[in-house]
């Protein structure tokens, strides 16, 4: 029997995330009162450097024998916190996290009530701590290769990628052709460069390499397993066969985004008037060089950006990101195409920050591409061209102008099956609708499904270069299992206390992953900790408790709701 | 095959103990296990295996010390084992059921014997009235064919019994059911004139190994059915008088003030027969609590009830167990602050049940409603 | 809204892939809810024994809250059906037994719905405040 525990409780400042709505001082006050704490300390950020020093010191210098760290969500910082505690020279799990951040200071704003909350909070985790079992950590094996869903820049990226590093890739793509909207597209900006050159010789190692195996006109359908061992379900909408099943270790989602649809402000004409086109059909027009509008060349081409990007009339608040760009871009070739025409640009903010972007788009404006700050509102026709009618921004003065080409600048927006893949993958959103990534700073790439990544504009509008590098992250992270050979699982599993157990083997009726079973020769219950993945559904079937789930066991979870009480 | 077993001199006992002992001596099984009688009178169930001990067995005595269920298990549990006769009562056929769902007892190389129930004696009643007055035996299985079940002049049937509206049984073998117990042998009292013999119900087979060729038709099954439905309209009575009442109760007075004399000795989940665990929960190191807790207790409500935890045990035995309830009743019998353990049971029992739709002590195959479910059940639940 | 000064107690087991996951995003996304919730992460809403809701309940807590993954979402793939046939079971008995049942509740929340899990928590807080301290605040009355 392990002599009294001794306890070490770090309150986190997180900056001033936490401190700002929680008095973090006095929560620490209160838990150096708590029993068995030896020393309770605030500190600015626990989870740098010398925050975890703190713990290694303590651990050592205090001989503490459990850690409670109050903080963030244990999803954020859980591994470095028991990082810590290993360093310090104890069981890993020995480690209790409370989080005061998620659940106190950025959801209350009554700062006494968050503190009395806090602390409540962390009499409860040191009461669990108290009573916590050594574990030890577990693993198993990876099925080696991925899967990528999307066959567009970032989906070919990143599979080439993983290929690369010698792993099966199967590329997963609903279309009946690799390239995505890239293939579209005539030149790409700043650079000027062909698309097609830029995109076919990419399409073409996918094609042939020996990792890859593209599939096309496919899509996941189902999905099974865990990090390291997934099986998806892939359905092939042309043919008939049996549907493949694919077992991976890690799965990249790169399924781009969908172009707005104008039609949905029937005020811009789009649709409507031939003399009205999206930036994709002018793409097209670049690629061939034909600009004219019934048969005539036009004379003054206009350009109306954010045209379904911050707009709160059709929902999207976001940038996408791209349309400033690609409308210097565009602008620029029309002015070389045509030189004698007008060509103008209206804006709300011209937003050219990329790699070379603000130098192109001063060389724009140099080639007597007109901005004009203004927002249009309607537009219509008037003897064969159209009248753009809105506000200019800068003079606060009313727009009429006509013009003979109109080009909207339509930005991007979620997949429509964003929704299924969702609710297949079990992936947030975030409000705007893109898939949500598990830390908009630190884990741009992750996902809160371990061993699933995000690589491209099914994240967040963005340019080529971003895309190519979250692809190329997506695909150094999904790399990490794969490489590694193994994952670590939930190391807490069920266990059995033969002498209580009397055999009615309710924890085999309720287990789904037939991890316990009745040992014929005692009629007592045996798990196989192999096949427990530590969801708990047996040691609340057991009335005796003869089946507990470590880290969950009712000693622990009671002494929780009784310091909550307090 | 229905047949009778025929009486000699009114003797009814005399009969069924001879039917015992015929198991025992043609080999059909190797124990019984049936309540004896001591030389001094009290009554216990054993395992007897030498026929002429048989002449202590008293499966019609009118007291019940113990669901026999209990001692059920532990003999057939698993192999290797005995062939056994198990002479029981309906409740003790029904918690048997429940105990064979829970893994804690075995119904193979058993021959279950039911014999209809004419309503039981606690063991403290039953002993005052041998000491007193004596007890009126053949008055006791004279109701049988009456259907006028009443205790003896000044004593009371146990307080369960009063209520119990499953006190027949049904043979397996049968086609007719009459929604009563099942059993392999079926010893059929209702409606039957027990001082001329005794009508019994079993399969072909056994009745030929014990010689009983002769079918008989016994009294027609209408009487039969006639006594026993009118035994259940007056006990069903009883029992809905008693629901409302312990109804009101609970609603008034809250379950902590019906159990507020509990003492906590655990007796209720002794004796009770689906309570199975080897160590329950509540007697277990997970409820020992530290001087101090007990402080911070009585600092945090003004007052603490004591012995800790006893609302707590009633409620989570009520949720181990009260789907399974049969309403036995043993737990009344058990309490020594005569608390109404049972009535509550059955009450709440009734009521989470028909949730459920689940009927403790039916049928083995159906399974234990909180081991199963049905992805589109309750789909309303959840989604507030 | 209500002026009177009674503050209910919560206490939420919350299953540790949707539910709880929800309850950060809330955070995340600075949703605001009433501080009257303490939370308790455990794996799965089917590791929820009724004991766990008892025990507060009759030490005093004003509301239980249940939260899983809704159906068919479980990370364990079966979880949240089994705890919601023995949190029905649990809440005949207590309605029974004559306490309110409707001082728990069972809701499946994902891990997206943050905003879900705010209102709930709000709902949660103003019906108890219509509804009173529970009686097991202070068994004893003189
Ligand atoms: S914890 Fe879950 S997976 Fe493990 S044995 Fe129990 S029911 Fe099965
Ligand atoms: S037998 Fe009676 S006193 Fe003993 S624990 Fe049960 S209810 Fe309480
Ligand atoms: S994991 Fe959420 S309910 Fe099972």
């Amino acid at each position: 029997m392990e002599s009294q525990p001794r306890i070490g409780v770090y309150v986190c400042h997180c900056g001033t995330n936490i401190a700002a709505m929680v008095d973090v001082e006095q929560v620490a006050e209160f838990a150096a009162t708590l029993p068995h704490v030896v020393v309770a300390r605030d500190y600015l950020y626990m989870c740098s450097d010398p925050g975890q020093t703190l713990i290694k010191q303590d651990i050592q210098e205090q001989q503490l024998t459990r850690v409670v760290v109050a903080a963030c969500s244990p999803s954020m910082h859980e591994p470095t916190f028991r990082g810590a505690t290993r360093e310090g020279g104890i069981n890993p799990y020995f480690m209790q996290m409370i989080n005061i951040r998620e659940q106190c200071s950025w959801v209350h704003t009554d700062r006494e009530k968050a503190t009395q909350k806090a602390k409540a909070l962390v009499a409860s985790a040191v009461a669990k701590a108290a009573l916590l079992e050594p574990l030890e950590d577990r693993e198993v094996g990876v099925t080696p290769g991925a899967v990528v869903i999307g066959g567009g820049v970032a989906g070919m990226i990143a599979a080439l990628d993983v290929a690369d590093a010698g792993f099966p890739v199967y590329l997963v793509e609903k279309s009946d052709h690799l390239g995505g909207h890239v293939a579209d597209l005539n030149r790409v900006f700043p650079t000027l460069e062909s698309a097609k050159e830029l995109i076919e010789p990419l399409i073409k190692r996918v094609q042939t390499h020996p990792h890859v195996t593209v599939l096309l006109n496919s899509q996941v359908t189902g999905l099974e397993g865990y990090v390291g061992n997934f099986e998806l379900q892939v359905t092939n909408s042309k043919s008939e066969g049996p549907n493949p099943k694919l077992s991976v270790g890690s799965i990249i989602i790169a399924t781009g985004y969908d172009i707005f649809d104008p039609r949905r402000k029937p005020e811009l004409g789009y649709g409507q008037y031939p003399n009205v086109i999206t930036s994709l059909e002018m793409e097209h027009r670049l690629a061939t060089g034909d600009l004219t509008v019934d048969g005539r060349s036009p004379q003054n081409v206009a350009f109306i950006q954010c045209v379904g990007s911050r707009d709160a009339q059709v929902g999207n608040l976001y940038c996408s990101r791209v349309c400033c760009m690609y409308t210097a871009k565009q602008s620029r070739l029309v002015r070389e195409l045509l030189p004698q025409a007008r060509v103008t640009v209206f804006f709300i903010d011209v937003r050219v920050f990329g790699k070379g972007g603000e130098e192109f788009y001063d060389e724009t404006r140099a080639k007597r591409v007109r901005y004009r700050r203004g927002s249009v509102s309607e537009i219509y026709q008037r003897d064969g061209r159209v009248v753009l009618v809105g506000e200019d921004t800068l003079l606060s003065r009313p727009i009429e102008f006509e013009a003979d080409l109109v080009v909207l600048a339509v930005g991007m927006e979620p997949r429509a099956d964003t929704a299924t893949l969702s609710t297949l993958f079990k992936l947030p959103r975030s409000a705007d609708g893109f898939f949500m990534e598990s830390h908009p700073k630190l884990r741009p790439v992750d996902t809160v499904v371990d061993g699933v990544f995000l690589a491209g504009c099914c994240q967040g509008p963005k340019d080529i270069p971003d895309t190519v590098a979250q692809a190329k992250a997506a695909a150094s992270s999904a790399l990490i299992p794969l490489i590694l050979g193994t994952v670590p699982v939930e190391s807490a599993t069920a266990v059995v206390d033969a002498d209580l157990c009397a055999g009615c083997g309710m924890c085999v009726d309720v287990c789904p992953f037939g991890a316990p079973a009745l040992d014929p020769l005692w009629g007592v219950s045996r798990v196989n900790a192999v096949l427990c993945k530590g969801c708990g559904a047996c040691a609340a079937a057991c009335p005796s408790k003869a089946i507990q789930m470590q880290r969950f066991t009712p000693e622990q979870i009671m002494a929780q709701v009784d310091a909550l009480m307090e | 095959m229905k047949t009778v077993i025929p009486v000699e001199n009114g003797d009814t006992l005399v009969a069924v103990r001879g039917f015992l002992k015929r198991l025992l001596e043609a080999g059909v099984v190797d124990a019984v296990l049936v309540p004896m009688e001591t030389p001094a009178g009290a009554v216990t169930p054993a395992l007897v295996s030498d026929s002429r001990l048989l002449d202590a067995a008293n499966p019609l005595a009118p007291v019940m010390g113990l669901n026999a269920a209990r001692v059920v298990g532990p003999v057939s549990i698993r192999e290797p084992r005995g062939k056994i006769a198990a002479v029981l009562r309906p409740c003790e056929l029904r918690a048997l059921v429940e105990l064979v769902k829970l893994k804690q007892a075995s119904l193979d190389d058993m021959v279950t014997i039911g014999v209809d129930c004419l309503g039981t004696y606690d063991v403290p009643v039953y002993e005052v009235m041998r000491a007193d007055d004596g007890v009126d035996v053949a008055a006791y299985l004279a109701s049988a064919q009456s259907g006028e079940l009443a205790p003896q002049d000044g004593y009371a049937f146990r307080d369960a019994c009063q209520m119990c509206e499953k006190p027949h049984v049904s043979a397996l073998s049968s086609g007719e059911r009459l929604g009563g117990v099942e059993a392999v042998v079926t010893l059929e009292l209702f409606g039957a004139d027990l001082s001329a013999g005794i009508p019994v119900t079993l399969p072909d087979e056994l009745a030929e190994k014990l010689g009983l060729t002769d079918p008989s038709p016994g009294p027609s099954p209408a009487r039969r059915r006639e006594i026993i439905e009118k035994v259940i309209a007056a006990r069903t009575q009883v029992r809905d008088a008693r629901f409302a009442e312990m109804d009101r109760r609970l609603e008034q007075e809250g379950i902590e003030g019906v159990f507020a004399a509990c003492v906590r000795c655990h007796n209720c989940m002794t004796v009770c027969p689906i309570c199975y665990c080897k160590t329950c929960l509540f007697k277990s190191p997970t409820f020992d609590h530290e001087p101090l807790q007990y402080m911070n207790w009585a600092h945090r409500k003004g007052a603490y009830r004591l012995p800790a935890d006893t609302m707590l045990f009633h409620l989570t035995r009520l949720n181990h167990i009260v789907l399974s309830c049969v309403g036995c009743g043993m737990c009344t019998s058990a309490c020594p602050a005569e608390l109404p353990v049972g009535r509550v049971f059955r009450t709440i029992g009734q009521q989470v049940q028909a949730v459920f739709d689940y009927v403790p002590g039916g049928n083995v195959e159906e399974p234990l409603p909180l081991i199963t479910f049905r992805e589109d059940e309750w789909m309303e639940v959840g989604e507030e | 809204m209500n002026n009177n000064a009674f503050e209910p107690k919560i206490v939420a087991f919350l299953c540790n892939w949707c539910a709880y996951t929800g309850a950060d995003l809330a955070g995340t996304s600075r949703i605001q809810y009433p501080p009257n919730v303490r939370i308790i992460r455990v794996m799965c809403s089917g590791s929820v024994d009724p004991t766990y809701v008892l025990k507060p309940l009759l030490d005093g807590v004003d509301g239980v809250l249940i939260g899983g993954c809704h159906p068919g979402d479980c990370h364990y793939q079966s979880g949240n059906y089994k705890a919601r046939r023995r949190i029905i079971a649990l809440k005949q008995i207590l309605k029974s037994a004559g306490f309110d049942d409707d001082r728990v509740w069972l809701r499946w929340i994902s891990a997206s719905e943050g905003g879900r899990f705010a209102e709930t928590v709000t709902k949660m807080t103003e019906f108890l405040k219509e509804k009173g301290p529970n009686p097991m605040r202070r068994e004893w009355a003189v």
